[in-house]
């Protein structure tokens, strides 16, 4: 095996992620400026929220440009037609890019990248937490508990492990309230970054629409740091993603002034080391034994290793099933059993809906989960299963949480959680002491989302008027047949982008439009 | 400037269509979204209309600085008692089209509720014209 699958302390870097090889060209360094939150005591963090038209300056999807060929695949995909082939390259707009990671999906030949935090930021901490997406579980086969996960994490070198299906309990207790008080409908998830920056963008109306709720993996983070706040020392709130729009919002978070999280980890980049630990923890569950036992002996445990250190543990809360069904699409509604509601994944799909939405064709729907990837959070960019088996798997580990799963893991813990947290959250999932109320102050936003129609041709509308003529004028000279050999996406886009100036009639490549316009000064170019 | 849309009969995926598209240059043109909304919900039944009772039909939409026309126009068999067809409730739309989730008898008054002006023209046998006007308001000239 190579080095590159271990996880020990002084090697770890990011494998998939930050890799130093990806040509960025943004005003904008990742590491450090992840570094300089670990270090400076997370005051250093730019924040966007407050300050709406401040752009978004770095994207977790990003274009290496050596591998990108121009072919113009991704620039047909994109649902906020960000992306432009310029000079054969794709060129992604930071200021349209939402990072739904569709032009990854889409890209032959692997140009497009999702960056996500380096694993080497873990040295900077002396407590290391990791807060599994729940979708981390779909990445392993059923024969690995939740329990064995949970382990290896341990093993591979975080000292303490809190579901974020706990902050999705957490968050379906809380829509629950949300919905009962709300007056406009249908009310719509925030929990997934690419929808509520899709709305923002493309969809402002359907902001008062949204639910105003911080992400799961947020509350997660708070109540991590509210139990471990006894501990002295740096702690780390480490996140394990698929979601590449959570590596965005990290940095620049909707509705909320600034992230508890510390890093986003792609469960790319972990798979390789956790897999290893889960199989050396639990030979027995090996279907074909031998490998990992011998592997298990050349796996090195970080010198940090939890069980010299735990001295706060974070307690196994008990029913997390309904939060770990969150993974795929339908999740949500299953955790929050109320009639009308509807779920919707793939971004386009969502698309089609809010539409609808936007034309009040949408009656008597309470409440909409909408997923950028289809499948839901299993599908995401930076997952490693198939999202269709890791969909499967999930809904197989919420049916069959066996009990003794949760014993198992109770076992585990060296200590006694020092938290008011009940074991067990399916008797009443309020068994935080806290009511609804004061949950929703805790996690409820803080900073109303600004609309960014970024597409306003100008702020005058006359001429804004008077562009728009221009548009059509110029999109009737056009063939009409979206071939996007001018890297734009359709021949409209073509049309717009020459009418802002940063495209030319010469960038279509269909003849015909030689011989449609006398008025067209540049025609007799060719 | 000028627009027109083609509204095929009967085809509920294709209506929309003309709202859909409508919405997107309009918040291009930086108009406030609260009137955006309003075009486009009108507009969204108006489409609906022409393709459920008048066997299609096209819409034309004209923006000027002033305000936005949107008229849609039809050759379907006219509506018989205007003031009845604006209750609330009241449809004519049969059993298959109700069972599709449409024909509530919310269109006319969604769209007196959402335009500045609503102005029908029918006759029976030849067809409806409905004509939609909404203000662009102050602040933006």
């Amino acid at each position: 095996m190579s080095e590159k699958n271990r996880f020990p302390k002084n090697e770890i870097s990011g494998t998939t992620g930050a890799s130093a090889d990806s040509s960025v060209d943004m005003a904008y360094d990742v590491s450090s400026d992840v570094a300089a939150r670990a270090l400076h005591g997370r005051e250093s963090s730019a924040q966007s929220s407050d300050i709406p038209d401040k752009p978004v300056l770095f994207h977790s999807v990003q274009l290496d440009e050596s591998l990108c060929v121009g072919c113009t695949t991704c620039i047909r995909f994109c649902p906020t037609k960000a992306i432009r082939v310029r000079n054969g390259k794709a060129r992604i707009s930071a200021d349209l890019c939402i990072d739904c990671g569709e032009c990854i999906r889409r890209c032959p030949k692997g140009a497009k990248k999702a960056v996500s935090d380096p694993l080497f930021l873990l040295d900077g901490f002396d407590l290391r937490v990791a807060l599994p997406a729940p979708s981390l579980y779909g990445q392993f086969a059923l024969h690995y508990s939740h329990a064995d996960i949970f382990e290896a994490l341990h093993h591979i070198g975080f000292d303490e492990v809190f579901d974020v299906a706990w902050g999705a309990v957490e968050a379906t207790r809380l829509t629950r309230t949300l919905i009962e008080g709300a007056d406009v409908f249908p009310v719509i998830s925030s929990a997934c970054p690419v929808i509520v920056r899709l709305i923002q963008q493309r969809f402002p109306s359907l902001i008062s629409n949204l639910l105003p709720l911080i992400p799961p993996v947020e509350i997660a983070a708070i109540e991590a740091r509210r139990l471990l706040s006894g501990f002295q020392g740096r702690i780390g709130v480490f996140f394990l993603s698929p979601c590449t729009a959570k590596v965005t919002a990290v940095r620049w978070p909707l509705g909320y002034q600034r992230s508890m999280v510390d890093a986003v980890f792609s469960l790319k980049d972990i798979y390789p080391s956790l897999k290893k630990a889960i199989e050396a923890l639990s030979p027995d569950r090996q279907p074909s034994n031998g490998t990992a036992l011998a592997e298990c002996q050349s796996l090195d445990i970080p010198a940090h290793s939890p069980a010299s250190k735990i001295s706060y543990s974070l307690p196994y809360i008990g029913d997390l099933e309904p939060g770990l069904g969150w993974a795929r699409s339908d999740g949500e509604l299953e955790a929050l059993r109320i009639p009308d509601a509807v779920s919707v994944d793939g971004i386009s799909n969502v698309i089609d809906l809010l539409e609808a939405i936007e034309n009040g064709d949408i009656h008597s729907i309470r409440y909409i989960e909408a997923l950028a990837c289809p499948g839901g959070c299993v599908g995401g960019p930076m997952a490693v299963e198939n999202p269709h088996l890791a969909r499967s798997t999930m809904r197989q580990r919420c049916e069959h949480i066996q009990h003794s799963d949760l014993q198992h893991r109770q076992a585990l813990s060296p200590s006694k959680a020092l938290s008011p947290l009940q074991p067990d959250m399916a008797s009443s999932s309020t068994s935080l002491t806290r009511s609804a109320a004061e949950a929703l102050r805790l996690y409820g936003w803080t900073i109303p989302l600004k609309p960014k129609p970024v597409r306003v041709l100008d702020q005058d509308f006359a001429k804004a008027l008077a562009m728009a003529e221009d548009i059509e004028r110029i999109s009737a000279l056009l063939p009409g047949i979206d071939c996007g050999a001018c890297g734009a996406p359709d021949c409209q886009s073509l049309a717009e982008d020459i009418v802002r100036k940063l495209a030319v009639l010469e960038d279509c490549r269909i003849p015909r439009i030689c011989i449609s316009d006398q008025s067209e000064p540049r025609e007799d170019k060719r | 400037m000028k627009f027109e849309y083609t509204i095929p009969a009967m085809d509920f995926m294709a209506a929309g269509k003309a709202s859909t598209d409508m919405k997107r240059r309009l918040t291009q043109l930086g108009l406030p979204l609260e009137l955006i909304k309003r075009v486009a919900i009108s507009m969204y039944e108006a489409e609906m209309n022409v393709a459920i009772h008048g066997q299609g039909g096209r819409a034309e939409v004209e923006i000027t600085t002033e305000c936005i026309t949107a008229r849609f126009v039809d050759h379907g068999p006219g509506i018989a008692d205007i003031e009845l067809a604006m209750q609330e409730g009241y449809s004519t739309a049969s059993e298959e089209i109700r069972n599709m989730g449409f024909g509530a008898g919310m269109g006319l008054p969604n769209m007196k509720r959402n335009s500045d002006e609503l102005l029908i023209e029918s006759t029976l046998g030849e067809g409806t014209t409905v004509t939609m006007r909404f203000y662009l308001g102050r602040g933006v000239s």
